[in-house]
């Protein structure tokens, strides 16, 4: 579909797991050494199959490769401060598990950059740390601790809900407070007060 | 299936063989069940029958036996240190006083116990009430931990596991019951017993590639702790080639410091004090002769090095290894080999330890010793490639080292042309020989002009000064060249490097250099003065800070007249606070005076007039420039020389908001 001599402006079509499609830029698509070996020469008919790896993951991916596509003289990250605020905010935005499907999807494409910088995240996660806080960082939870973790999670929604709640209610009565004439408001207060004083004396 | 750890080190284990005599399990018994525990054999049978007996006998009691810790944590003991001016005064003959005062000065000058105390234990010793050793010492806290993890791995409840430690260890005040619960649900949460391993890493979800580059990237500590969380990746991590660019071992009088270079792989540092005693780490200070400690620790480090699989050094750097025991390794792949205040005993068993073939090149300077034939015959001496040495003699010199393809030496007595040609011949056997420079004492104007018409070089000032040899077939196109000057004889190969004889000597880069915010720094006072602040702040610093690194900062902030204060909350350790009290960087402080001494540093010209305050205490440093707060030291800027600001107005200053 596309001639691979015309570079940066032409846009490839790359099929997900899902069989969604989507564009991707040539220049983009260069810093994937897997491409350049597969494709560059050849060029492709219809879109590019990286059917083991989801849309969103793929997505993520190009989304890294579309934003360093200037940035070409490239050493490798030495330190946390290496990283920009867009590294940064890049990384942060991820969850774990689509971390680990983004560096596998890194290292399938041979995108060198992406692939060296989540294992200098990595590594910066395990270092300077004793067996047992190691252990506490790369274990995966297992289905109780997640079942628990979303009971959790439910509760904290349920009351967070109602709280809302009470505060929607609240708000209500303020409102058709302040909607009721003067001398309706007076009225019922005046009824409150004697209902209250009625069962004082009663007791 | 009982559970099982690999990690306790021997005080623990002791403490539990200890739970088990006091159960009545018979020697044999107690070190299967051992075995069992730690799966590896620390302790063999005659260890744990020798530990058996002396429990037997009631020497050993779960209390500290080889060592005496003088403090652990921040809780010093008085007993140990009653004990050791005791030992001290018993064995040197010392004046009580003496030793009185330096361990004084070690703790600011505070009375941690009183002199009658001493003195009484002096007179017990002297009198030979009883002998010192059986002085009942400190219990061992890791001893004790031991045997309650010998219980609960015997599924023993809390409260009676601390019933039986009390009945095991009288008197001890180490571990309460909730102390022992809190230890229990430690071990409940994983510590101390190895895990069963179901649960899935999300490393077992990445490709071996990516595992195996992440790995390159740790440091070897934490190549070792990953190493132990479970049996996959303790397999992978010790399949991975480690390569340590440089590995420097230096010693001074008293420390021993191991680093690497990349930094950041390795790098740790022992100290032993005037005193005798030495920091075991940062925790624990242990007097049983500091050079004891020492030993063990660079022991421990470097068998923590040495011990890893497929590791590869391209420099190691050996700097008096008095304390490195190099007899128990072997096959260390070893590239380049330099060395230094290394008798000749040690460079035997250091080169025995490396591999042959690896090792290329040996430098030897200064040279202190001569080396030997026994050196000579070694597989590892013979398959070298380079050696710079500058002590060695003209006997024997084709046979020991005419093998070399570069080399740099110096002979100290006069050489002969017969040598000089039978050199030129072993080197025309070598196609691949580079270059050998020999400094030699003075040849003198008659033997000079024999050497080079002999060589077949008959005017040095109009014709070529070299002197060329071609090789014999099939290398006829290659040639040896050399050239006499009065010191220095210069053989030149066929694969000669412009440059190398400069390069050779030059130690790797060793320097541990600092890198913050982009920028990078070897001066690590200077990166300290920029990474703590902005010369106005009040900081916490969790890093280790010396006392040149106290010195360096004194001498970066006087350059700076408009530095305001800045407050360090950091913990400096007792060798430090002593070095800074003793020469002079400020004043010493005692815990519980009522002033507080600043020392008073004068500003250099042109900005005389203006003076920086100092003041250090063990969990803090105070700057105080000449724009800062006059107020907190009650005006001391004016005064001359030591400066004493009153506590009480410290405190005031204490609580207000130092940043500005």
């Amino acid at each position: 579909m596309t001639s691979p001599a015309s570079s940066s402006e032409v846009k490839y079509l790359i099929e997900s797991s899902e069989g969604n499609t989507f564009d991707v830029s040539g220049a983009a698509l260069r810093q994937s050494n897997t491409f350049n070996a597969m494709f560059l020469n050849i060029g492709a008919d219809g879109p590019i199959p990286f059917t083991d790896y989801n849309e969103a993951t793929l997505k993520k991916v190009f989304e890294y490769c579309e934003h360093s596509v200037n940035e070409e003289n490239y050493s490798g990250p030495k330190h946390q401060d290496d990283l920009s605020k867009w590294d940064l905010n890049f990384f942060n935005e991820m969850d774990q598990k689509m971390f680990i499907d983004v560096i596998n999807a890194s290292n399938f494409l041979d995108i060198e950059r992406l692939t060296s910088y989540c294992c200098e995240r990595i590594a910066r996660m395990l270092r300077g740390k004793n067996t047992q806080e190691m252990i506490k960082v790369i274990t995966l939870p297992t289905a109780e601790e997640l079942e628990a973790k979303q009971k959790v999670e439910e509760k904290k929604a349920a009351a967070a809900k109602k709280v809302a709640e009470k505060a929607a209610e609240t708000a209500e009565k303020t409102e058709t407070l302040e909607e009721l004439p003067v001398q309706q408001l007076v009225q019922t207060t005046r009824n409150k007060l004697t209902r209250k004083y009625l069962s004082f004396s009663n007791e | 299936m009982p559970p099982t750890s690999s990690c306790l080190n021997e005080d623990y284990l002791e403490g539990y063989l200890y739970c088990l005599h006091s159960q009545g399990v018979v020697v044999t018994d107690a070190h299967a069940q051992l075995l069992a525990f730690t799966r590896t054999e620390i302790f063999d049978l005659l260890k744990v029958l020798t530990l058996f007996r002396s429990v037997q006998r009631g020497r050993y009691k779960m209390r500290h036996v080889e060592k005496l810790v003088l403090a652990e944590g921040s809780q010093v003991s008085e007993n140990a240190l009653m004990e050791m001016i005791a030992l001290q005064t018993v064995d040197d003959f010392t004046s009580y006083e003496k030793i009185y005062e330096d361990v004084a000065t070690c703790y600011n000058w505070q009375h941690i116990f009183d002199r009658q105390d001493v003195d009484g234990h002096l007179s017990r010793a002297e009198n030979r009430e009883y002998q010192l050793e059986e002085v009942e010492r400190d219990y061992n806290p890791q001893a004790l931990r031991g045997f309650l993890i010998c219980l609960k791995s015997q599924d023993v409840s809390a409260k009676e596991a601390f019933d039986q430690l009390n009945k095991a260890a009288p008197e001890q005040q180490i571990f309460e019951l909730k102390d022992v619960k809190k230890l229990f649900e430690r071990v409940d949460r994983g510590e101390f017993f190895e895990r069963k391993w179901p649960r899935e890493t999300w490393l077992d979800k990445l490709p071996d590639v990516v595992n195996s580059r992440i790995v390159q990237k740790l440091d070897l500590m934490s190549r070792q702790a990953l190493k132990q969380t479970c049996k996959r990746f303790n397999e992978f991590v010790d399949r991975e080639k480690c390569v340590i660019d440089s590995l420097v071992i230096t010693q001074t009088q008293d420390s021993v410091e191991i680093s690497t270079y990349p930094r950041d792989i390795f790098y740790k540092k022992f100290v032993q004090t005037e005193k005798g005693y030495a920091y075991e780490d940062t925790e624990r200070m242990v007097y049983n002769d500091g050079r004891i400690v020492l030993k063990e620790k660079v022991k421990g480090n470097l068998k923590c090095i040495f011990g890893i699989p497929n590791l590869r050094i391209n420099n190691l750097y050996i700097l008096d290894p008095r304390y490195c025991n190099f007899d128990v390794y072997r096959n260390l792949a070893v590239e380049n080999l330099y060395l230094r205040k290394v008798n000749l005993v040690r460079i035997h068993s250091i080169l025995e330890a490396l591999t042959p073939g690896v090792l290329k090149k040996v430098v030897y300077l200064p040279a202190d010793y001569l080396l030997t034939e026994t050196v000579y015959d070694m597989d590892q001496w013979r398959l070298a490639d380079s050696f710079v040495t500058y002590r060695t003699r003209k006997e024997g010199v084709v046979e020991r080292l005419g093998h070399f393809c570069f080399g740099k030496i110096e002979i100290t007595n006069a050489i002969d042309l017969h040598t000089v040609l039978q050199l030129r011949q072993r080197f025309l056997q070598n196609p691949h020989f580079r270059e050998f420079k020999i400094t030699i004492p003075p040849l003198g104007g008659q033997k000079f002009a024999v050497f080079n018409m002999n060589l077949g070089v008959y005017d040095t000032r109009r014709s070529d000064p070299w002197a060329h040899f071609h090789y014999p077939a099939p290398n006829q196109h290659k040639r040896v060249s050399i050239r006499i000057f009065d010191e220095l004889i210069w053989f030149k190969g066929p694969e000669y490097i412009e440059g190398e004889s400069d390069r050779v000597e030059k130690v790797p880069k060793v320097q541990r250099v600092y890198s913050m915010n982009g920028l990078e720094y070897r001066d690590r006072a200077q990166y300290l003065a920029n990474k703590l602040c902005h010369y106005t702040a009040h900081v916490e610093y969790e890093g280790y800070i010396g006392f040149r690194d106290v010195h360096r900062l004194v001498e970066i902030l006087l350059e700076n007249p408009k530095f305001k204060e800045m407050r360090i909350n950091c913990r400096l350790t007792q060798y430090n606070l002593d070095r800074i009290y003793k020469l002079g960087i400020a004043m010493p402080f005692t815990v519980g005076c009522e002033i507080m001494p600043f020392k008073q540093y004068l500003y250099p010209p042109p900005i005389e007039k203006k003076s920086l305050l100092l003041f250090v205490k063990k969990d803090f440093i105070w700057f105080v420039g000449p724009t800062g707060c006059l107020e907190a030291v009650g005006g001391a800027h004016d005064m001359g020389g030591y400066v004493l600001a009153k506590v009480r107005n410290f405190k005031q200053i204490e609580n207000r908001d130092l940043f500005v």
